[in-house]
């Protein structure tokens, strides 16, 4: 048991357990709030919607299809020079976020659209009839009345999301999934391999728990 | 395609009128034109002078929070409670929330909700939804309040419940009404006046009882007939409201026309004559005192009349 402990360098595991986190946590922000936007906007311009716009609405779903569609490996390549661009490096686990955001947003945004084509449109009528302005609606009508599957859709896009930051490792980005194959597969420690497997499995439970929660907790109907 | 054509309607301020038809007449199309809901292709709506259909998106806005509307199925919002549903119309409108506060308990009693407030709607029964409704649409103080099959998806019981509710505001404030439905009794209870809408076109208009006790159209002796003498009727200020039946026809129309010959009493034919089980009968309204009333009353009785008051008159 103590060989065992002892086989893994916990500092390091310590270290990536936090890079994960981080990387989690900010992208998981800023694709919450990306995949808003783009929710509203797929819903809003789309066909006998409020702000039909058939232009918008074909460059934002074809932007949203695109980036949905490539693989999470190929991304990150492809999406180096941006990374470049906007954080001056391309290495590290803040290099990793804007790759990982552009892969999940788009998936999230999707999910918030459906949502809130679940919103009664008779409620909106009844907003309509009251006099409320578009805007009025989105905040007071689309927005809560979607909250479960905005909540249960950012669940579901975390845990999709933490098994990206995983994959961040080919640019450097650290985290468990870099020391799973550095130091377990490349150096054969396969306990290491077994305990970051077990901490990704434990964060996913945790988001999993929190996010059912809270979906559970919105859900009035 | 065309929902409707040739409509032109003049509802008179404080009164309840009905719009009767059957599914795909056109009834919500008509409805929401009058708060613009739907854009007609042509044509012209006016409420107390102002044209809404030359209104901008803002003024139409604005007039719309006088026009208050309530749904068949309710259309509440199910992740506010009762008193945050009924003051959503308040928030639109900047008003403080001291105000907006006593406003929504002024609203929650005037529909009869009293320690509902912070229920959700998904714990309320269809009436107390649509009482919900109610209050939401008379929150700002709406001149019109537009009724769109609102108690189709309620049970006989309930809908009585909500139409006396409606007509007791429809007295209270003096709110004009304007109702859709396809349920004839609805029509009965508690409307002024009436139109019958067939395939988008009114082809009849009046008041109830001039509409209904001499139909012209088919579809309205539809509806005319879709109510026999049972049914409780409750029309406003036409008095004592009796069903009057005899085995035997001559009898019958000898004793009405005894009636009718009466000095001290007015009376009025309501619904036309129909069968029930052996006998054939009427349904009358009768105005007079109430004791030269019962005192005919008796005189039938005793000529072997079958009589029923389905209302005395209050």
């Amino acid at each position: 048991m103590s060989d065992w402990i002892q086989s893994v360098d916990w500092a390091s595991m310590w270290l990536s357990t936090g890079q994960t986190i981080y990387m989690t946590v900010i992208s998981g922000v800023f694709t919450f709030l990306l995949g808003i936007i783009l929710g509203l906007l797929l819903y809003l311009t789309a066909k006998d919607g409020l702000y039909e716009q058939p232009m918008i609405y074909k460059v934002v779903a074809s932007f949203v299809n695109v980036f949905r569609s490539i693989p999470f490996i190929i991304l990150i390549i492809l999406l180096i020079p941006l990374t470049e661009l906007i954080l001056g490096t391309m290495i590290g686990s803040t290099a990793a976020l804007p790759s990982i955001i552009i892969g999940a947003a788009p998936f999230y945004g999707r999910l918030v659209e459906i949502g809130l084509r679940e919103v009664d449109k008779g409620v909106i009528e009844a907003a309509q009839a009251m006099g409320a302005s578009r805007w009025q609606i989105v905040w007071k009508v689309l927005l809560p009345e979607s909250l479960p599957s905005i909540s249960s859709g950012m669940t579901v896009t975390l845990i999709a999301l933490i098994g990206n930051t995983a994959m961040a490792g080919v640019i450097g980005a650290g985290g468990l999934g870099t020391i799973a194959y550095n130091e377990g597969f490349e150096a054969g420690n396969n306990v290491v391999t077994f305990v970051a497997t077990i901490i990704i499995l434990l964060i996913v439970f945790l988001i999993q728990y929190i996010g059912d929660r809270m979906t559970r907790r919105v859900d009035k109907r | 395609m065309r929902a409707l054509s040739d409509v032109s309607l003049t509802i008179r301020e404080g009164e309840i009128f009905g719009i009767i038809g059957y599914s795909g007449a056109g009834k919500s199309t008509l409805i929401r034109l009058i708060n613009l809901l739907e854009k007609p292709t042509s044509g012209t709506i006016i409420i107390q002078d102002r044209m809404l259909t030359k209104l901008d998106e803002r003024e139409l806005r604005e007039q719309r929070r006088s026009i208050g509307m309530i749904f068949q199925h309710f259309n509440l919002l199910w992740s506010r409670t009762v008193a945050g549903n009924i003051a959503f119309p308040l928030e639109l409108t900047n008003l403080k929330k001291k105000q907006r506060e006593a406003r929504v308990s002024e609203l929650i009693r005037l529909v009869g909700l009293e320690g509902r407030a912070s229920a959700y709607p998904s714990q309320l029964s269809g009436g107390q939804k649509q009482r919900v409704g109610i209050a939401r649409a008379l929150a700002n103080n709406p001149k019109v309040l537009l009724c769109d099959e609102a108690t189709s998806a309620l049970d006989p019981k309930t809908t009585d419940s909500i139409l006396s509710l409606l007509s007791d505001i429809n007295r209270k404030l003096g709110l004009t009404i304007v109702l859709i439905t396809h349920e004839m009794n609805v029509i009965r209870k508690i409307c002024d006046r009436v139109a019958v809408l067939d395939k988008g076109r009114i082809v009849e208009e009046g008041s109830v009882s001039e509409v209904f006790s001499h139909p012209v159209q088919k579809i309205t002796k539809e509806f005319a007939g879709s109510l026999n003498g049972q049914q409780t009727l409750r029309f406003r200020d036409e008095g004592t409201i009796v069903f009057l039946a005899h085995s035997n026809e001559s009898k019958l129309q000898e004793n009405l026309s005894v009636l009718f010959g009466s000095d001290v009493l007015s009376v009025k034919v309501l619904g036309s004559a129909c069968v029930q089980g052996a006998e054939t009968g009427v349904t009358l309204a009768l105005k007079g005192t109430a004791s030269d009333i019962s005192a005919a009353l008796d005189r039938l009785r005793l000529s072997g009349t079958t009589v029923e008051v389905i209302r005395h008159h209050e």
